[in-house]
């Protein structure tokens, strides 16, 4: 403390550079400069003496140990969809609609007006890089920027968990900021394909960590503590500080956690939840066709060749990256024909004769079979129009009874469970069958606005005539955040 | 030329640590008494305009300093500590 110096205010911080992830912009054209896989420190005004100490702190320009300023997950991070000009915001969007500041306070404000499009999502981490207060004699905001839908996705869940770890204040935890190779799928030449990416990964320190754990297990056992571990509430650290020492004001008890339930986890082994166990057990059976006893110890196997070890330690972005691969899996399991409203496109012609129309007949009643769907009773003194009027009747059955299967096992995926089992199909009538799939897709479609209403990060809807293909994606990737690092595919 | 009225404007746009701002503005006009002098005039509006823009940016103000105190006041000590020297020496602010 020093009287009339910081007694009067704190030292208070400015913003004095970004973290950037790609190269410096090349000086001719409009491309972006390249991906990097670290940090490229641009420091406001090209201040030389923040470049050197940041060069000296981190010469790999990677782990940067940060704190962060502010108490909350939110407002630490913003994201938003957001469409500039040259040097100008144009809109700020929430994907739906447009946010805009408050002239008096500075708050964004929802204007309840539609998102005119043109925009692209952009996260904006805050933070206080110590190496920069030390090396440049500089106190103040780093903002670590991303475009990536991926590292939006992932610093949101991993600060709101920490959040929740810490007790709800961000405050005073030594972050540890880093890139990190993670393999993700992006569209190529209309067709995607699997490419590595250096994402943005924050978790805090092993330091922080294991004191917390200890904390916890101290707390857990119950015994009196010889040593009290106690958090300061100004800045969240944990000191060792003998009882007598505290000032009951100045300081609060860890909270105890209960027995018998693991206490704070580490941040690399957050565990899976119950949901995504269930769902990967879900995923599994249909994938392995085992009996439930064998599933466990076949999933087991998987996430051993998937993720290097076992479904009982497993973390909860190792079961992510393992229930997105049984629904890739999945997917590529499914046949993907479309309804064929029409009949096939080699028909029978007027004049054609009638063997032919029969064979054109015999060869829709072996699809229908194959599927469980009873066909028509056609006898054999049936005429041409009416074989051709059968065929194309079955054929339609059968396109929309695959396309009702298909959506079946879209809505699966996203909690929609359809009136009635497919089973039920099997012998109703066209319309019966086209009405109950357009049904079983608007609930998809419903599900995917609901999944959407709670989810924390922002992903556009897609337009209200979309195919549901597009919907289930976006379902997939606000519920599973499928295929981490897999953009939404429109 | 007889002067018999003057305007002033004047603002003041208050920089927010989350890369927004807050804009504050106000605009007064006063009829001139017979002789008055319009400079004297225009500056007595201008130093009513300013304080009146400041009167209405103050809680924001405050506000933002506040959240810009605590921000020091929770990092951790050692962080503190090093910060405070630099105010010291002179070399921080």
């Amino acid at each position: 403390m020093i009287q009339g110096l910081t007694t009067n205010r704190a030292p208070r911080p400015t913003r004095i550079g970004v973290l950037r992830k790609g190269e410096r912009k090349p000086a001719q054209g409009n491309r972006p400069g390249r991906d990097l896989d670290r940090f490229r420190f641009d420091p406001e005004a090209g201040d030389p003496a923040l470049l050197e100490a940041f060069a000296a702190a981190y010469p790999d320009g990677n782990d940067i140990e940060v704190y962060l300023p502010y108490q909350t997950a939110d407002e630490n991070f913003e994201a938003w969809q957001e469409e500039w000009t040259a040097s100008q915001l144009k809109h700020r969007c929430d994907g739906v609609h447009v946010y805009e500041r408050d002239q008096r306070t500075g708050e964004l404000h929802d204007t309840g007006r539609p998102c005119p499009g043109g925009c692209k999502q952009v996260g904006r981490l805050t933070v206080i890089v110590p190496a920069l207060i030390s090396g440049a004699s500089r106190f103040g905001f780093v903002t670590v920027l991303t475009t990536s839908i991926y590292d939006i996705a992932e610093l949101s869940q991993a600060l709101a968990y920490y959040e929740m770890l810490a007790g709800g204040d961000l405050r005073g935890i030594p972050f540890v900021l880093s890139r990190r190779e993670r393999e993700v799928s992006v569209p190529m030449n209309g067709k995607r394909a699997r490419v590595t990416k250096h994402l943005i990964f924050i978790e805090p320190s092993q330091r922080w960590v294991s004191n917390r754990l200890e904390a916890a297990r101290r707390a857990a056992l119950a015994a009196p503590p010889e040593v009290k571990l106690l958090v300061d509430s100004r800045t969240g650290e944990i000191h060792d500080a003998p009882a007598d020492d505290v000032e009951e004001a100045d300081y609060r008890e860890v909270p105890p956690v209960p027995v018998g339930q693991p206490a704070v986890q580490d941040h690399q082994t957050r565990p899976m939840t119950p949901f995504q166990r269930q769902k990967l057990l879900e995923l599994a059976e249909e994938y392995f066709e085992a009996v439930p006893d064998e599933t466990e110890n076949l999933l087991d196997d998987l996430f051993i060749e998937q993720v290097g070890r076992g479904i009982s330690v497993a973390t909860y972005n190792e079961a992510r990256e393992v229930t997105a691969y049984l629904l890739r899996e999945k997917r590529n399991r499914r046949p993907v024909e479309q309804p064929q409203p029409e009949p096939p496109a080699e028909q029978p012609q007027p004049n054609g004769d009638l063997s032919r129309a029969w064979q054109f007949w015999s060869s829709a009643v072996s699809q229908a079979k194959a599927l469980g769907l009873t066909p028509e009773a056609l006898d054999g003194a049936a005429t041409y129009d009416e074989i051709k009027a059968a065929t194309s009747n079955l054929s339609s059955r059968v396109a929309w009874f695959q396309r009702y299967k298909q959506l079946a096992g879209y809505g699966d995926e996203l909690g929609v469970t359809p009136d009635e089992d497919e089973g039920a199909f099997l012998e109703v009538p066209l319309d019966a069958l086209r009405q109950a799939a357009e049904v079983l897709a608007r609930d998809i479609r419903a599900a995917v606005c609901e999944i959407h209403a709670h989810a924390e990060t922002p992903l556009a809807l897609p337009a209200e005539d979309a195919k549901i293909e597009v919907w289930v994606e976006v379902g997939r990737q606000l519920l599973y955040g499928h295929e981490p690092g897999e953009p939404v595919p429109f | 030329m007889q002067i018999k009225t003057v305007t002033v404007g004047y603002s003041r746009t208050i920089g927010l640590p989350n890369y927004g701002s807050a804009r504050f503005s106000v605009e007064y006009g006063a009829e001139l008494a017979p002789g008055e002098d319009p400079a004297a005039a225009t500056r007595a509006l201008h130093r009513e305009a300013r304080e009146e823009v400041k009167r209405q940016a103050l809680p924001l103000v405050r506000q933002v300093n506040q959240k810009l105190d605590e921000v020091f006041e929770h990092l951790p000590e050692a962080v503190q500590a090093e910060i405070l020297r630099l105010v010291e020496e002179g070399k921080a602010s």
